[in-house]
């Protein structure tokens, strides 16, 4: 096959991927490239933008004033006085309150630095609690401090951490979560401006993370970035 | 506005395809609201539907109508197949040349 007739192919195998045409396996197997294949990722963005016209002609519905109530229970749970979420908070602010102890305890020896306090924290939870994961932002150092409390990825999954800044269009991806539950994770400093006001969300997605730059799994958990 | 759309149809084909019926409408699942576009919004997606339905045009009509129904009713190649009753390989041949001569148009 030629070059040019396998770049038609993968325009074609693209398109069916972006119409959800190809079967389980097909799918998989076109995900596993789409990891390493930035031209690949090209032709799927190329088709999203170019099929998201369609969906403008779809009648504009009005959700149910419960969808809203729901959502807003999903994404901002932490901030409501409401037991659970509440005590979780606490939980994460009796560790992080640890942390910063032990931090404290051991500096002497590392040298004279004072332990990082953070400027800004999250509870990033699932409305059930499967998943619970607290963030603190360290200004100072651009750092994000991952504490994973509650769950973790599905088998054969990996979750992702998104920033959603107050009044963006699109979520920027903070990278994959590791396995262990305690992870640092530097931020760009373009990044790091716009975290006040912002939401992190986690979302489940293929191994290697989301192969299109955007969410592409179900959101599983959701908070809001609070100053501290 | 893209991810949002292609998050939201995503999530709605699995919604669909673990209920296994065929037959719901879009509109009862499709949660898609308007988040008035600016003007200048409007005008560039006007202009990118033109040129989509444009294309779309350019392919005849039963094959445009099943990569409308591929994107639109999240439709499987067994249902094309079924709607256009073609073997279902007929169907793939059909959809990846109309894609190939979508993209062809779309780049023009």
């Amino acid at each position: 096959m030629s070059i040019e007739e396998d770049h038609s192919d993968d325009i074609a195998l693209a398109g069916e991927y972006v119409l959800r045409l190809l079967d389980a396996a097909a799918c998989r197997a076109f995900e596993a490239r789409l990891a390493d294949e930035p031209a690949l990722r090209e032709l799927v963005r190329d088709w999203e933008d170019q099929f998201a016209p369609l969906a403008q002609g779809v009648a504009p519905v009005t959700p149910p004033a419960s969808v809203k109530a729901r959502l807003e229970t999903t994404l901002f749970a932490a901030t409501e006085p409401a037991p659970r979420p509440f005590w979780h908070w606490i939980a994460g602010g009796i560790l992080a309150a640890g942390l910063v102890a032990g931090a404290v305890f051991l500096s002497p020896m590392l040298g004279p630095q004072v332990a990082p306090v953070p400027s800004f924290t999250a509870s990033v939870a699932a409305e059930d609690g499967s998943l619970v994961v607290a963030a603190s932002f360290i200004s100072e150092t651009n750092t994000l401090q991952i504490l994973r409390q509650a769950g973790g990825a599905l088998p054969g999954r990996v979750l992702e951490l998104w920033l959603i800044a107050d009044g963006a269009t699109a979520p920027v991806s903070l990278g994959i979560l590791p396995e262990d539950a305690q992870t640092l994770i530097a931020l760009p400093e373009a990044v790091a401006r716009q975290i006040a006001g912002a939401v992190l969300a986690i979302s489940d997605e293929p191994p290697g993370g989301s192969p299109t730059g955007a969410p592409t799994g179900a959101v599983l958990a959701a908070g809001p970035v609070i100053g501290a | 506005m893209t991810w949002l759309i292609t998050l939201a149809r995503n999530a709605s084909i699995d919604r669909l395809r673990t209920r296994k019926a065929g037959t719901v409408d879009i509109d009862e699942v499709h949660d898609l609201s308007d988040s008035a576009p600016t003007p200048e919004a409007n005008a560039i997606a006007a202009s990118e539907r033109a040129l989509l339905q444009g294309c779309l045009g350019e392919l005849e009509a039963d094959r445009s109508d099943a990569v409308r129904r591929a994107y639109m009713d999240g439709d499987s190649y067994t249902e094309l197949a079924a709607r256009h009753d073609v073997p279902l390989n007929t169907m793939r041949t059909w959809l990846r040349r109309s894609l190939l001569k979508l993209k062809e148009c779309l780049s023009r």
